[in-house]
C-alpha cells in the first residue's frame, strides 16, 4: 500500500520538478513566464496525439518540442517585442485552454493497450531524468561562466551588456529551455502519470510549479525539497487512507489541500519577516523587458 | 595571463611615450547639436590627463567615442600610432581601453570576484575561481588595492565599489583608463585614498584620463596635464604648473567665477520653524533621526553638514512630510504641523528642493506641466472652479525661464531634454517663485557644474536677503560654510553642535562630521 503511494507522489513531484526548474531558469535570466500551465497543456496534448499516431517516444519528443516552441513564442513577445511578460504568459495559458480543448478533447480516453511507459517497480525513470536536469541546471547556474552570465542578465541586464554579455541571446536561450521543460512536464503527465487524455488534465499543476519557484527563493535544492513535499501533499489529498485511515475531512476539502498549502506558503513568505530575504534573493530585473538607452 | 591583442599592441611601452591620439573628432547629434567640434586629444603612458568642462561641454561624448559607445562623424583614433576603429565597447576593451562609469556598473547581488570575471573572454566555460582569484589578488597587490573578493557588492562602500570597477577594467587588460566623475560619490577620506591609488597606477605606466566637472582642487592635485572643453571645442591645454583654480574655472565657464559667494548680513527676524526632540526611522526600520531640536528664523540660512547616511535625508523628509516622525514636534509659523499632510505644508509656505533631480521633475512632462506640479493647488491658477489655467501657467513658466536663465527651446519642451544644471534651475525656479517662508534645499548643487553651482548659491543668498529662512543640507562642507549663518554638523542622527558661522573652524566641523568630536547639543 505504501509503495504505490510513494511512486504516485514522486510522479507528481517529477511533473513539478520539470516544469519548475525550467521556470527557475527563465526567472534567473529575468524573464517571468506565468503561462507554464499553458506550456504543459500544449506539451501534454501534442505528446498524447503524437503517441497515438507514432508511439510513446515520439509522444515525448513532440510534446517537448511543442512546449519549446511556445517558450520561444513567449521569448519573441516579451524580449523582442517587449510585451508585458505577465500579459504574454497569461495569453499563452488562455490560448492553450481553448485550443487544446478543441483539439484534443475529441481523443479523450486512455492510451491504447500495451502503450505503457517504462518503470522500475512502478517508479518512472523520468524522476531520475528530472533530478539530473535539476542538478545540471544548479551546476550551470552556480559553477559556470554561462550561469554567471544568466544570473547577471537577471539582475542587471545593462551591466551585463557593458561586460560583453549578449543579453538577448541569453534570455532567448533560457526562455526556450524553460518552454522545452514545461512541454516535457506536460507530456509526462498525459503519457505516464495519467496515461490518458481528459478535459484540461493539468489541474493547476503549472500554477503550483510557478508558486514553487517563488517558494524556493530561486534555489534549485529548495525547489527539489518543495517539489517532493508537494508531491506528497498532492497524493495525500487523493488517498489519505494510506497514511491515516480514519481521516475525518470530506473529500472536497482534502482535494483542496495542495492549493490551500500553496496559498499559505505564499502568504507566509510575503510576511514582513521573509520579505526582506525574499526581496534580496529575487532576480532584480525579473519581469522587466530590457530596453537599451 | 595569456597574451591578448592589447598585450601585443602595448608591448614595451616606455613612460612618456604617446599611446593614444584622437584627431579631429567631430560628433553632431541628430537635431544639429555639435557635441564635439574637431577635438584633438592625446595621452602619454604614465600620465594623468584630466578632461575638464561643464555639463554639456562634450566630455562624455568624447569619452563615449573613445570607449566605442558612439561613433564619430569625423576624425580618427590612433593607439600607439595604429589607426583603430571601435564598433562597440568590446572592440575598445580588446585594444586596452577600460572605463569606470559614474553610475556604477556592478551587480549588487554578486560577489566582487563574480563581478570582476563576468564576461571575461579568458574565463572558460566552467568557473575556475581559484586560479582567477590568484590572478586578481596579484593585480590588487601590484597596485596596492585592498579588496575582499568574496564580499557581496551591495555590502561595499562607494569607494570600494569604484575600486572593484577599476580592478575589473585592469583585469580585462586595460592600459588606458577612463574615469567618469570619479570622486562624485566618495567621502573625503575615500577621495584621498582614490587619488593615491591613481597616482600609483600612473606610476606603473597606465594612461589615465579622469574627467571632472566641479571638483577643481582634485584636478589640480593629481593631473599632469589638463585639457579644457567648452561647447564642444578645446579651449585650453595646460600643464599643472600653469593651472590655478581661477583660470581653470574661467576657461571652463567662459567668464570670471567667484568662488566665494558673498555672505550678506540680514536682520534675523521671527522664528519660522521650530523642531523639538525629533525622532524618525529610516526605510529599514532603524532609528535615523535621534533627538534633533533647532530653530530657524527669518533671514537666516541654517546649514546641516554631514556625510551621507547620518540622518539628514530622513530629517528633511520628516520636515516636508514624506516620512512620519515617531516622536517629537514640528512647529511652523506658530502652528503644530507634526501630523500635517505634505499639501498642507506647501500651502502654509514650505518649499522643498529634492536631493535627486529625478524626484523633482517628471521627464516626460513639459516644462509647463512640471511647473504646474507646485501650483495646481493654488486658487490663482484655477479657472471655472476646477480647470487648470494653462495660460497663466505658461506665463509663469516663461517667467521662470527668463528669470532663472534656463536654457530651453521653449516652455513646451519635455523636461527630460534639459541638461542637469538647467533641470535643477527649473526646480529651483518653481519652488522659489512660490515665495515660501521656509525653503528646504536638500543637496541643491549636487552634481552641478561650476557655473550652475554658483548660480544656485547666489539665488539662495538672494532669497535669504528677502527675509526668507533656508534650511541647507549639503555634503559639500565648503558650500555649507560659505552660505550658512549657523552650522549644525550631523553625526548618527544627532546634531553634534550648532555653531554661529563666526565661531566655526573648518577642521573642527570636519572632525565633528566624522564623529571624532562629540559635544552636547547646543540650544
Amino acid at each position: 500500500m505504501i509503495w504505490p503511494f510513494i511512486t504516485r507522489s514522486l510522479g507528481i513531484a517529477t511533473i513539478l520538478l520539470l516544469a519548475a526548474i525550467g521556470e527557475l531558469l527563465d526567472e534567473r535570466a529575468g524573464v517571468l513566464n506565468v503561462g507554464i500551465e499553458g506550456l504543459m497543456l500544449f506539451g501534454g496534448a501534442a505528446g498524447f496525439l503524437a503517441a497515438l499516431k507514432w508511439g510513446l517516444l515520439a509522444g515525448f519528443i513532440v510534446g517537448t518540442i511543442v512546449g519549446g516552441a511556445f517558450g520561444l513564442l513567449h521569448a519573441v513577445l516579451s524580449i523582442t517585442l517587449k510585451v508585458n511578460q505577465v500579459v504574454s504568459g497569461m495569453g499563452i495559458w488562455l490560448f492553450a485552454m481553448g485550443f487544446v480543448t478543441y483539439w484534443a478533447d475529441r481523443y479523450s480516453g486512455p492510451l491504447p493497450m500495451g502503450m505503457v511507459s517504462p518503470s522500475i517497480h512502478g517508479l518512472s525513470p523520468m524522476f531520475f531524468i528530472a533530478l539530473a536536469i535539476l542538478f545540471a541546471i544548479w551546476f550551470i547556474l552556480s559553477r559556470t561562466h554561462l550561469g554567471l552570465k544568466i544570473r547577471s542578465v537577471g539582475e542587471d541586464p545593462s551591466t551585463a551588456e557593458v561586460s560583453g554579455v549578449n543579453v538577448v541571446k541569453i534570455r532567448y536561450l533560457c526562455t526556450t529551455i524553460g518552454g522545452l521543460l514545461g512541454g516535457l512536464a506536460g507530456a509526462f503527465l498525459t503519457l505516464t502519470y495519467l496515461a490518458c487524455w481528459s478535459h484540461l488534465p493539468t489541474m493547476g499543476l503549472g500554477w503550483v510549479a510557478l508558486a514553487l519557484v517563488q517558494f524556493s527563493i530561486w534555489r534549485p535544492p529548495i525547489l527539489l525539497a518543495g517539489a517532493l513535499l508537494f508531491g506528497f501533499i498532492w497524493q495525500f489529498a487523493i488517498s489519505p487512507e494510506t497514511i491515516y485511515a480514519g481521516i475525518p475531512a470530506p473529500l472536497p476539502v482534502l482535494r483542496m489541500l495542495p492549493f490551500a498549502v500553496t496559498i499559505i506558503f505564499l502568504t507566509v513568505i510575503s510576511s514582513e519577516r521573509f520579505r526582506k530575504k525574499w526581496a534580496l534573493a529575487k532576480p532584480a530585473a525579473l519581469g522587466q523587458p530590457y530596453i537599451k538607452e | 595571463m595569456s597574451t591578448t591583442e592589447a598585450d601585443i599592441l602595448f608591448k614595451d611601452v616606455k613612460k612618456g611615450e604617446i599611446i593614444l591620439e584622437m584627431r579631429g573628432i567631430t560628433k553632431i547629434y541628430p537635431g544639429g547639436v555639435v557635441a564635439n567640434d574637431h577635438i584633438d586629444f592625446d595621452l602619454r603612458a604614465g600620465e594623468i590627463h584630466a578632461l575638464l568642462g561643464e555639463n554639456g561641454a562634450g566630455k562624455t561624448t568624447l569619452m563615449n567615442i573613445l570607449y566605442g559607445l558612439l561613433r564619430p562623424d569625423e576624425g580618427e583614433i590612433y593607439i600607439r600610432g595604429r589607426k583603430v576603429e571601435f564598433k562597440s565597447p568590446l572592440d575598445a576593451i580588446r585594444m586596452g581601453i577600460g572605463m569606470v562609469h559614474q553610475h556604477r556598473k556592478l551587480i549588487p547581488a554578486h560577489t566582487v570576484l563574480e563581478n570582476i570575471v563576468l564576461g571575461h573572454p579568458k574565463v572558460g566555460k566552467i568557473l575556475n575561481l581559484h586560479e582567477i582569484e590568484r590572478e586578481v589578488k596579484e593585480l590588487c597587490e601590484k597596485y596596492g588595492f585592498k579588496l575582499d573578493l568574496h564580499a557581496k557588492v551591495w555590502q561595499l562602500s562607494a569607494g570600494e565599489k569604484q575600486m572593484v570597477e577599476i580592478v575589473k577594467a585592469l583585469y580585462r587588460g586595460a592600459r588606458i583608463l577612463i574615469l567618469d566623475e570619479p570622486t562624485s560619490e566618495l567621502t573625503p577620506v575615500e577621495t584621498e585614498k582614490f587619488l593615491e591609488s591613481i597616482k600609483v597606477m600612473a606610476e606603473k605606466g597606465l594612461g589615465i584620463v579622469p574627467f571632472v566637472t566641479h571638483k577643481l582642487p582634485i584636478v589640480l592635485s593629481v593631473a599632469d596635464r589638463i585639457t579644457i572643453l567648452r561647447r564642444g571645442k578645446v579651449v585650453a591645454r595646460m600643464s599643472r604648473e600653469e593651472a590655478t583654480m581661477v583660470n581653470l574655472a574661467k576657461r571652463m565657464v567662459g567668464r570670471e567665477v567667484l568662488f566665494r559667494t558673498v555672505r550678506v548680513k540680514t536682520k534675523i527676524g521671527e522664528p519660522i520653524l521650530e523642531v523639538r526632540d525629533l525622532h524618525a526611522l529610516n526605510d529599514r526600520g532603524v532609528p535615523a533621526v535621534r533627538g534633533i531640536s533647532f530653530v530657524i528664523r527669518e533671514g537666516e540660512i541654517f546649514g546641516i553638514a554631514g556625510v551621507t547616511g547620518n540622518g539628514q535625508q530622513e530629517l528633511a523628509e520628516v520636515l516636508i512630510g514624506l516620512r512620519k516622525p515617531i516622536k517629537g514636534k514640528i512647529i511652523f509659523r506658530g502652528r503644530d504641523i507634526t501630523n500635517a499632510s505634505i499639501l498642507e505644508r506647501w500651502k502654509l509656505g514650505m518649499g522643498y528642493i529634492p536631493p535627486e533631480r529625478e524626484f523633482g521633475a517628471i521627464k516626460d512632462f513639459t516644462l509647463v506641466e512640471n511647473i504646474a506640479m507646485n501650483y495646481y493647488f493654488d486658487e490663482k491658477f484655477v479657472k471655472s472652479k476646477f480647470l487648470l489655467d494653462y495660460d497663466k501657467l505658461r506665463e509663469l513658466a516663461m517667467k521662470a525661464i527668463s528669470e532663472f536663465n534656463i536654457m530651453a527651446p521653449g516652455v513646451d519642451t519635455k523636461a527630460g531634454h534639459l541638461s542637469g544644471g538647467n533641470l535643477q534651475k527649473l526646480i529651483l525656479a518653481r519652488v522659489m517663485m512660490r515665495r515660501p517662508k521656509l525653503l528646504i534645499a536638500n543637496l541643491p548643487t549636487h552634481g552641478l557644474d561650476v557655473g550652475a553651482t554658483e548660480f544656485v548659491r547666489n539665488k539662495l543668498m538672494e532669497y535669504k536677503k528677502e527675509g526668507a529662512a533656508v534650511l541647507l543640507i549639503s555634503e559639500d562642507l565648503d558650500e555649507v560654510l560659505s552660505l550658512s549663518d549657523r552650522v549644525a554638523p550631523i553625526y548618527e542622527g544627532r546634531f553634534v553642535s550648532i555653531l554661529p558661522i563666526e565661531m566655526v573652524k573648518k577642521e573642527e566641523i570636519g572632525a565633528m562630521m566624522a564623529g571624532a568630536i562629540s559635544e552636547g547639543v547646543a540650544e
